[in-house]
């Protein structure tokens, strides 16, 4: 035991002694404390003029919201936010308005929520006359309308349609700056983990070759079984270490700044098509932890390409490819199979819009949301890949 | 203590890197000398079981090649050898003493031994990669050397060393001979003419010769010319 | 030949050549002009090499058709893998231990080393020239735009590549530049998605700041590497 542990911690020293593993940390670091904040960061402006600073634009809105945080998004709320958008001028930039900015700016999302529901134009909020009735039956009707143009199931829609029903209504707006900025990142995120995975896991196996090692850790008594799972936990432990210290890192920023209200928002009011119910921060937490089991599965993965390949920038190559293929890619929903294969590969999941989607997994007629299975989907596959790359380790041949 | 080698064979396509060799080797120096090309590299390799053979096989006492209790009792110096440029020596010694499953007091202890009879000492903190070949190669003899080795596998081991550290590399091998099996093979002659029990000639992928040979008669270098002449004559 | 002549070359010998050796010396020796010297060079550039600049030819051309509006990223994603490929080939003679022998030739390293960054860098402009108007057309930027978003992202793994290349012998720096090249690349792929703060028309004066800092880092570079030369054949 007290060798595997020695061979770990050389393995670990292998990896974090490059130059390439701190300049690739140091940029993850820099992105994730510049992107809370990339938002307020410059000046916004129109036709070349300067309206204000993004921060000070920002201060107000984020004052407007918070005092409307805890609400009910009811009629009440409703008049308002439309009295609110009655007062600016019908321009065709009307959010660069100093009326906008006075009296619309802090009810943006109720009226993105409306909108949303029943597709209000603003040159039609002076003509509007309904009430929350009209706006959650038109909500529901859209939904319904989506799930059904979604090329699900009928034991799908179902599901869903009944989840929806479910959901306590009238919603609860509240100010949740916080878990959107999180939400709205987390790809971006993930990809720069994905990519620096590549960088520093591709030469974990072929490195040995190139420098000429191989053959003195072969014919080691541990060089075989016991320097593969300390090659494959040293990986593992980088690649997982620095997405949560990059995780704790954001998430720290964004709720120290933004504050942590806002957890209870419900994730359907954030995003339409999860209808079921789940709060913006439980959303929060269920993608930063898929993301750690996801990253587990693609260090192994590209570990296991620098042991076939046993060349380290062809690893690279090809797990970068995929990572770039994966961020470019989309398949249309009409092909479902494969589609939804594809959007559950790690290099595709890590999106909002992924995760929390209506695509389901049926197992014995009960529907499987995909944040509940693809984690366990992820654990197996990192088990058997894993199992696969010792058995080919075992059988390592030095031609 | 016995090595077994049983039909040993490697080919690579077409051509036959090592043909069908056989030999029972026991406590001693054994020298194996050959042309470039002759497939002494290949079969090293195929004895420490880095190298999956074609057809045959190797035992130790009746353990197999591919198993781990015949790498426990084995040394390995390759011909050209890595190093990872940001360990030192103490470093790599430690890390492939973790790989030879040597506990740590025990290591250290070992470590401090080796480092003073290959004369690295004095540098053993300093960066591998600021070495020069010879020290390279004296770090490579000393990993060989860990776990107290009963086979003792060097191929080239001379390479990069100067006249007086040989010598000393000799001595060392003399001495080693005496307890364990010792292979080792190389270009100059001189390495193991007064110190190798037995001769290996390779020629080809075959032993061309496998034996004692008589300082008497003539120098080792004589008869080694001489089994190619003969090789040659008898085509 | 006709039998007369078959005839003639039977019945006679020829006589041995008298003085050959002295007689070929006497004759001048084929000088090479310098840019003859480069044309020379083309085939010795890696057959991979050439193959994938042609691919990116192709997928610059094909481009349009598939990705439409999105065309700009893929070709700004696409120019810093010209530039690996043209570091990668400089560093060949480092490599492959070449730089020795390839130092007491007549064209020595120096003007091989120019020979390779002149051609490869050639390539590199006509696929700049190429992309920016199919850029330009497709895209949504202007010109102006398009040229920085393309021609900048190689300047930058240009520049980034050639001194690690001159600072980091053997396989180490060539993956080196191979990961940021292709992270580079990432980040342009993915500009329109990810990373649309960096293409804001607020930002272009910064774009175009950063274009001229690392045009001169890449001239400095590239100067830097032919004047290193002699780094290159030292081994330890």
């Amino acid at each position: 035991m007290n060798n595997i542990g020695t061979l770990y911690r050389y393995e670990i020293k292998k990896i974090v002694g490059k130059k390439l593993f701190w300049i690739m940390s140091a940029l993850l670091f820099l992105l994730a404390v510049f992107t809370p904040f990339s938002n307020l960061v410059g000046s916004y402006y129109e036709s070349g003029e300067k309206i204000a600073s993004n921060l000070s634009f920002y201060k107000e809105e984020q004052a407007g919201k918070m005092a409307l945080s805890g609400r009910a998004l009811d009629d009440e709320l409703f008049k308002e936010a439309i009295a609110a958008y009655s007062k600016v001028p019908e321009v065709f930039n009307y959010s660069s308005t100093e009326e906008y900015r006075k009296y619309a700016l802090a009810y943006n999302e109720i009226y993105g929520f409306i909108r949303s529901s029943t597709g209000l134009k603003f040159e039609d909020i002076k003509n509007w006359d309904h009430d929350a009735t009209y706006v959650y039956e038109k909500r529901k009707e859209n939904i319904y309308l989506y799930l059904e143009d979604s090329f699900l199931t009928d034991n799908e829609i179902k599901f869903w349609k009944d989840n929806y029903e479910k959901l306590d209504k009238p919603f609860t707006y509240y100010y949740h700056d916080a878990y959107q900025i999180l939400l709205d990142s987390f790809q971006t995120i993930s990809i720069i983990l994905f990519a620096f995975v590549s960088i520093v896991l591709s030469g974990v196996f072929a490195n040995e070759r190139q420098l000429k090692t191989e053959p003195i850790i072969l014919a080691s008594k541990k060089g075989k079984k016991e320097t593969f799972m300390a090659k494959i936990l040293a990986g593992i432990t980088v690649s997982v270490s620095v997405s949560l210290i990059l995780s704790i890192i954001l998430f720290s920023l964004c709720l120290g700044y933004y504050t942590p209200e806002g957890f209870d928002y419900s994730l359907t009011v954030y995003f339409n098509a999860a209808t079921y119910d789940i709060s913006i921060g439980e959303a929060c937490i269920i993608a930063y932890l898929i993301m750690q089991i996801a990253l587990v599965l693609f260090s192994i993965f590209v570990m296991t390409l620098s042991e076939v390949l046993k060349n380290s920038v062809a690893a690279l190559s090809v797990s970068m490819l995929l990572v770039i293929l994966g961020g470019m890619i989309s398949i249309p929903q009409s092909f479902r199979a494969i589609g939804q294969i594809w959007d559950w590969l790690p290099v595709s999941y890590l999106a909002i819009w992924n995760m929390f989607d209506e695509r389901t997994l049926p197992i014995f007629g009960k529907c499987i949301l995909s944040w509940q299975i693809v984690p366990i989907i992820y654990i197996i596959l990192s088990i058997l890949l894993a199992f696969f790359s010792g058995y080919k380790y075992k059988k390592i041949s030095v031609e | 203590m016995e090595l077994v080698i049983d039909r040993l064979s490697k080919q690579y396509g077409s051509k036959i890197a090592v043909d069908r060799i056989s030999a029972k080797l026991g406590k001693g120096v054994y020298g194996l000398l050959g042309a470039n090309g002759a497939g002494k590299t290949t079969l090293m390799r195929m004895i420490c079981g880095i190298l999956k053979p074609t057809s045959g096989s190797v035992s130790f006492d009746g353990i197999d090649s591919e198993e781990e209790n015949f790498r426990a009792i084995l040394g390995y110096l390759p011909q050209d050898f890595g190093y990872y440029p940001d360990f030192n020596a103490y470093d790599f010694l430690f890390y492939l003493s973790s790989l030879k499953a040597i506990p740590k007091k025990e290591a250290k202890a070992k470590i401090n031994e080796l480092l003073d009879v290959v004369g690295l000492k004095d540098v053993a903190k300093k960066k591998i990669k600021t070495y020069s070949g010879g020290m390279k190669q004296r770090l490579g003899i000393a990993q060989a050397l860990l776990n107290d080795p009963k086979l003792l596998i060097l191929d080239e081991p001379t390479a990069g060393l100067d006249p007086k550290e040989r010598v000393r590399f000799r001595n060392l091998i003399e001495k080693l001979g005496k307890d364990c099996i010792v292979l080792l093979s190389t270009h100059i002659v001189s390495d193991i003419e007064h110190i190798s029990d037995e001769v290996l000639i390779m020629k080809d992928g075959s032993f061309v010769f496998q034996g004692k040979w008589n300082d008497k008669e003539s120098s080792l270098e004589d008869f080694y010319l001489s089994q190619f002449e003969e090789g040659e004559d008898s085509e | 030949m006709n039998r007369f002549e078959r005839g003639i070359k039977e019945s006679f010998s020829v006589p041995n050549p008298i003085k050959k050796e002295e007689f070929i010396k006497k004759f001048p020796k084929p000088e090479m002009s310098l840019s003859k010297f480069v044309i020379s060079q083309i085939p010795y550039v890696s057959k991979v090499t050439w193959a994938l600049t042609i691919l990116m030819f192709i997928s610059v051309f094909l481009a349009p058709r598939i990705l439409g509006v999105k065309v700009t990223w893929f070709i700004s994603g696409l120019t810093p893998l010209m530039a690996l490929l043209a570091v990668s080939e400089s560093n060949r003679s480092q490599k492959y231990n070449m730089a020795q022998l390839e130092a007491s030739t007549r064209f020595s390293l120096r003007s091989l080393l120019l020979a390779r960054m002149l051609l490869l860098g050639i390539v590199s402009f006509v696929l700049i020239i190429v992309s920016v108007p199919l850029g330009t057309f497709y895209g949504s930027f202007r010109v102006f735009e398009t040229s920085l978003y393309v021609i900048t992202p190689f300047l930058l793994s240009a520049s980034i590549g050639l001194y690690i290349v001159r600072s980091i012998k053997g396989n180490n720096g060539f993956y080196m530049v191979s990961a940021i090249s292709l992270f580079i690349s990432l980040i342009m792929f993915m500009g329109d998605k990810y990373f649309g703060f960096l293409f804001l028309s607020t930002g272009v004066k910064y774009w175009v700041m950063l274009f001229i800092l690392l045009l001169v880092l890449t001239i400095v570079e590239s100067k830097r590497l032919l004047n290193n030369t002699e780094d290159m054949t030292w081994s330890l």
